[in-house]
C-alpha cells in the first residue's frame, strides 16, 4: 500500500463535486478516469471556458481542474470570473 | 509561466501542468478534498454561531421585555409609595374626623386600584358598623357581629371575619371562594347586575394590638384597561400600610378628644369650686367668658379704625 492509497483510504469522494473543464476530449477522459479512480461519484465536464463558468454558478462545486490554454476565453479569464462572483471562497482550483 | 504565477495570485489553489504524473494528481485532488471538509467544518462552526447569536438575541429580547414589566411595576410601587407617604402625612394632620375617615378610605381605594371601598370600625359592643363609603347612597347595613351565635367566626362578612382573626383577607373570585359565604353579595350583585369579582380586606390595628376596624375594597381594576382583576400581591402590603397609620392616626385622634373633653371638666370643676366658695363672685365665672364672647363679636363687626381686622374664630 503506497502512501496515497493510505491518504486516500478513509476519504469519501462519492460526494465530492468536481468540473473538469478542458477544450480538448481526450484530456477531459483522461482526467475524468482519474477522479473516477479516486471513487468520485459527481463528476461534470465543460468543453470551454463560458460553459464552465454557466455550471459553475448554476451547480454547486468543490473542485475545478481547469485548463489554461482554451481558445477564446482561457482559464485565467475563467478564474478572475469566478473570483469576482465569489465562487473561489467556496471552491477549489487546480490548474493544469 | 508568468501565466501560471497570475493563476495562483487570482486564486487558484494548485498548478500542475500538463503532462502530469497520475499520483501526483491524485494527491493535489486528495488536499483539495481536505481543503473542503476543513471548508466544511467552518461553514459549520459559523452556522452554530450564528443560530447561538440568534438564541442570544432572542433571549436578550425576552429579558429586555421582562426588565420594561419589572420597571413599570416599580415605577407604579414607586408612585403608591409617594402617596402612601403624602398619605400619611395629610392623614397626621387632619383633625376633623369625618374628613379624616373620607381621606383614609379614599386612599385605600386609589392605592388598590379599586372599584369601592368601605371602612368599618369596631363599635362598643364589638361588632363593626361601616363608618365611611366610597358609593354614595348606599344604604348603611346593620351592625355586623364578629361571631355568631354558635361562637364561630361570622363567615358571612369578610370585614367581620378580619376584625376577629387580625389577619388581611385576599380574595380572587368570590364567585369560586369556598372560605367564606357570600350568598348575602350575590343578592345584592344578582339585584343591582354588579359584579363582584376581588376583594381586600385590611385590619386597622392601633398600637395597642386591638383591632378598632377594617377596610375593605372590591374589585381592583387595571388602571390601563378597566379590566377586573385579582388584587396584585405588592398592592395588599401598600393597603396594609395606610389601614395600620390610619388606625394610628385615628386612636391620636381619639387620644385628643378624650383629652380636650378632660381638660374641659377640669376647668368646670374648678370655675364651680370658686363660685361655691364666694356667693359675691358666684357666677363670675360664667359671666366673664361670656361679656368677653360679646365684647369680641362686636369688635368683629367694626370694619374701620384699629379693631377693623380683628377677627375671632370659635375654637380661639
Amino acid at each position: 500500500m503506497n502512501m496515497l492509497e493510505a491518504l486516500s483510504m478513509g476519504a469519501d469522494l462519492s460526494n465530492f463535486r468536481v468540473m473538469v473543464v478542458d477544450d480538448s476530449r481526450t484530456w477531459r477522459m483522461i482526467l475524468t478516469q482519474e477522479l473516477k479512480a479516486l471513487g468520485m461519484g459527481n463528476i461534470t465536464q465543460a468543453k470551454h471556458g463560458l460553459e464552465a463558468l454557466e455550471l459553475a454558478q448554476s451547480t454547486p462545486l468543490d473542485l475545478i481542474l481547469l485548463d489554461i490554454e482554451m481558445p477564446e476565453m482561457d482559464g485565467l479569464a475563467v478564474l478572475e470570473n469566478l473570483k469576482q462572483s465569489n465562487l473561489l471562497q467556496s471552491l477549489s482550483v487546480i490548474v493544469i | 509561466m508568468q501565466k501560471t504565477i497570475t493563476c495562483i495570485e487570482t486564486g487558484a489553489d494548485d498548478y500542475l501542468p500538463k503532462p502530469f504524473n497520475s499520483i501526483l494528481l491524485r494527491a493535489r485532488i486528495l488536499s483539495a478534498y481536505e481543503k473542503k471538509l476543513l471548508r466544511d467544518q467552518e461553514r459549520e462552526r459559523v452556522e452554530a454561531l450564528n443560530r447561538e447569536k440568534e438564541r442570544l438575541n432572542q433571549e436578550n429580547q425576552q429579558f429586555e421585555v421582562a426588565q420594561g414589566v419589572m420597571k413599570n411595576a416599580l415605577t407604579v410601587a414607586e408612585a403608591k409609595l409617594a402617596s402612601l407617604v403624602e398619605t400619611g402625612i395629610e392623614v397626621s394632620s387632619e383633625r376633623d374626623r369625618g374628613k379624616l375617615l373620607r381621606k383614609i378610605l379614599h386612599a385605600g381605594k386609589q392605592l388598590s386600584s379599586s372599584d369601592a371601598g368601605t371602612m368599618y370600625l369596631k363599635t362598643e359592643q364589638g361588632h363593626l358598623r361601616i363608618a365611611e363609603q366610597t358609593k354614595e347612597g348606599e344604604p348603611l347595613a346593620a351592625e355586623i357581629p364578629l361571631m355568631e351565635l354558635d361562637g364561630s367566626g361570622n363567615r358571612r362578612s369578610v370585614a367581620a371575619w378580619v376584625a376577629h382573626s387580625g389577619k388581611t383577607v385576599v380574595v380572587d373570585d368570590a364567585y369560586a371562594e369556598t372560605r367564606f359565604d357570600f350568598s348575602d353579595i350575590f343578592r345584592v350583585d344578582a339585584r343591582t347586575g354588579y359584579r363582584t369579582v376581588s376583594i381586600l380586606a385590611v385590619p386597622m390595628r392601633a398600637s395597642s394590638g386591638d383591632i378598632i376596624g377594617v377596610l375593605e375594597y372590591v374589585n381592583s381594576k387595571d388602571p390601563r384597561t378597566a379590566a377586573l382583576r385579582a388584587f396584585p400581591g405588592d398592592f395588599v402590603g401598600f393597603v396594609e400600610a395606610l389601614a395600620a397609620q390610619s388606625a394610628v392616626a385615628l386612636e391620636n385622634q381619639n387620644l385628643l378628644e378624650a383629652q380636650k373633653g378632660m381638660m374641659d371638666s377640669m376647668i368646670q370643676l374648678l370655675a364651680g369650686a370658686i363660685d361655691t366658695k364666694s356667693p359675691y363672685t358666684g357666677g363670675h365665672c360664667e359671666r366673664v367668658p361670656e361679656l368677653g364672647i360679646l365684647l369680641a363679636q362686636e369688635a368683629c363687626k367694626i370694619k374701620e379704625g384699629p379693631l377693623a381686622h380683628f377677627e375671632f374664630k370659635t375654637d380661639d
